[in-house]
């Protein structure tokens, strides 16, 4: 390695560790731990939600699919990403923000039941510890490639850094780190966009290079029939179910909206981060097609990523994006423990002990971010050997999110929905979604059979069981929220009033 | 079961689904999106925010079909 590309790398991962330990001063408390003490500002967070969706598999693997399918693969960063998370922006973050929950495990116990909490906050957590050890082994997997440090030693640093900031200056110190880890990705990205077209002579005669081999490379979608990303499975399953349930409802992903300054921060934040999210196939797309046009000799799609980081980018750019690499998979790493303790701490302890001692979440809290921490690096090594355990827990988890989202979307635009519909369709649309994997059906079209099927099922059970108070439900759902008092500051009913201009009933609009 | 389907229809489906969440967008009340904003400057209205969002996505499939 380059000792330019040496100095960047060390002092990257010094800046973090400093900014991180500088901002575990500002923690006093839980809300301060788990929300940031609902400080940040819309920019951070915008920043901190792309950190935490370009993972692992994001960063390498879709450099790789786009090698393979093309722009195509582009889907789940456009279509499948973008309108979600503007339904997000409008409806679910105001609403999850003004009600004053924690998590979203904690929304669905107190918009329908108890237990619907306790099994989304395990699924949730139990998919967290796997994906965090994907993490750290992907992680040790890159610096293995690049600087030939074992396997082991590779884990240790990563959760040794990782774990300085965020065992002591939580959400607050995971958002900012993120945000300058995103900052970094997207410099490495531009770079290798910039020298990537100059190579290949042009942007002209990059298109043209690239449609001569492959002609459907450069469309959005592909035919029906295609193995991997038929259209209607796209549409359907990606932009209707998969996609919706991932931005109006992954914790490690809104947690940081929660921690917030004020509704509009949080609301800006995802609008921002949709705008973020628009280059990102700049990032992880493009180096795929790239590789193709440059005749890169590999032999498999994955590793497309790695050979233009080595081929296109001079010294010093190489070291950057190798950071760049790092940052997305600590990024990922960081909110995921962050995220996980915070369920645990307050979703599964919250339901499971009674009258618990909340004075004591922060202490608790930081000792469960350093346990999931390390149970990850525990798992790591072997995640090799485990990749059928986790594509099983992967497979588990998608099992809830046609049925869950069906939940968010009925519990948050409905007075309808009662406690027993949402309890009934999770425990009838789980089993269901298996049923319909274990039959052949593609994933996609299971995820969307399975939403229909739950929102019947809960507004069908809705109607013969009771519904939560009206007094309850003005907080959880939309339309029926809280509005500020300007003079006392706190948060009064609008059912009946609106001082706006237009009255709060245009927003059905949305049910 | 969909497997003889043109392709054209995704993209009609994804310029409906943008357009329509741009006009969903645009029904939500300035007072509610600008709420706990510092101040009422037109920047600060999210709403356009969701309106570019969706231009730049018609474009983006537009020059992609």
């Amino acid at each position: 390695m380059h000792w330019l590309d040496l100095i960047i790398i060390v002092g990257y991962l010094l800046i973090i560790i400093v900014m991180g330990l500088r901002l575990s001063r500002r923690v006093h408390d839980s809300r301060d731990y788990f929300l940031a003490g609902r400080s940040l500002t819309w920019w951070i967070i915008g920043l901190s939600i792309i950190g935490t969706n370009v993972s692992a598999e994001g960063y390498v693997g879709a450099a790789g699919g786009a090698y393979k399918v093309g722009i195509a693969q582009a889907n789940f960063e456009w279509i499948g990403a973008i309108p979600a998370m503007i339904i997000a922006a409008l409806v679910f973050i105001p609403l999850y923000w003004r009600s004053g929950v924690y998590s979203i495990p904690e929304y669905l116990g107190r918009r329908y039941d108890q237990n619907v909490r306790l099994l989304a906050a395990l699924i949730a957590s139990i998919f967290a510890l796997f994906a965090i050890g994907v993490a750290l082994w992907a992680i040790a997997l890159t610096l293995q490639t690049y600087l030939d440090w074992p396997i082991w030693a590779g884990i240790v640093v990563t959760g040794t850094v990782v774990g300085l900031y965020s065992i002591s200056g939580g959400l607050a110190a995971v958002a900012f780190t993120d945000a300058l880890q995103v900052v970094i990705m997207f410099l490495g990205g531009v770079a290798i966009v910039a020298l990537g077209i100059s190579q290949a002579g042009g942007l002209e005669n990059f298109s043209t290079a690239l449609v001569a081999h492959n002609p459907t490379h450069l469309h959005a979608y592909l035919p029906a029939d295609h193995e991997d990303f038929p259209w209607p499975g796209v549409v359907l399953g990606l932009a209707i179910v998969l996609s919706p349930a991932y931005w109006c409802g992954s914790q490690a992903i809104l947690q940081r909206t929660l921690g917030a300054r004020s509704q509009w921060d949080a609301s800006a934040s995802m609008m921002f981060a949709a705008f973020a999210k628009t280059l990102v196939p700049l990032l992880i797309v493009f180096p795929g097609l790239l590789a193709l046009v440059l005749h890169a000799r590999i032999e498999y799609p994955d590793m497309a990523l790695p050979w233009v980081v080595r081929n296109v980018l001079p010294p010093g750019l190489s070291g950057l994006m190798f950071i760049a690499l790092i940052a997305a998979l600590q990024s990922s790493i960081d909110s995921g423990i962050n995220s996980t303790a915070l369920m645990i701490t307050r979703d599964i302890r919250g339901v499971l002990v009674k009258n618990r001692d909340q004075s004591r979440d922060l202490v608790l809290g930081r000792w469960l971010t350093l346990g999931i921490l390390l149970g990850a690096m525990t798992i790591a090594p072997y995640i090799g050997e485990m990749g059928g355990i986790y594509f099983f827990i992967q497979t588990l988890l998608s099992l809830f999110q046609g049925p869950l989202l069906a939940l968010l979307v009925l519990g948050a635009l409905t007075r309808h929905a009662t406690p027993r519909g949402g309890l009934t369709a999770l425990l009838t649309g789980v089993p269901l979604a298996g049923l319909l994997l274990f039959l052949g059906l593609n994933m996609l079209y299971v995820a969307f059979v399975t939403f229909c099927c739950a929102l019947t099922i809960v507004w069908l059970v809705s109607y013969r069981t009771p519904p939560l108070d009206a007094a309850e439900l003005e907080q959880l759902v939309y339309g029926f929220g809280m509005k500020p008092d300007h003079d006392t500051g706190n948060y009064r009913s609008c059912l009946t009033t609106c001082r706006y201009g237009r009255p709060m009933h245009s927003l059905r609009f949305f049910w | 079961m969909f497997d003889d389907l043109p392709v054209w229809p995704a993209y009609a489906f994804s310029a409906l689904l943008l357009v329509s969440l741009a006009a969903g967008s645009l029904l939500v009340p300035r007072a509610e999106v600008l709420r706990g904003a510092p101040d009422r400057a037109h920047w600060r209205d999210i709403r356009l925010w969701a309106v570019a969002l969706v231009a730049v996505q018609l474009g983006i499939y537009w020059v992609f079909s």
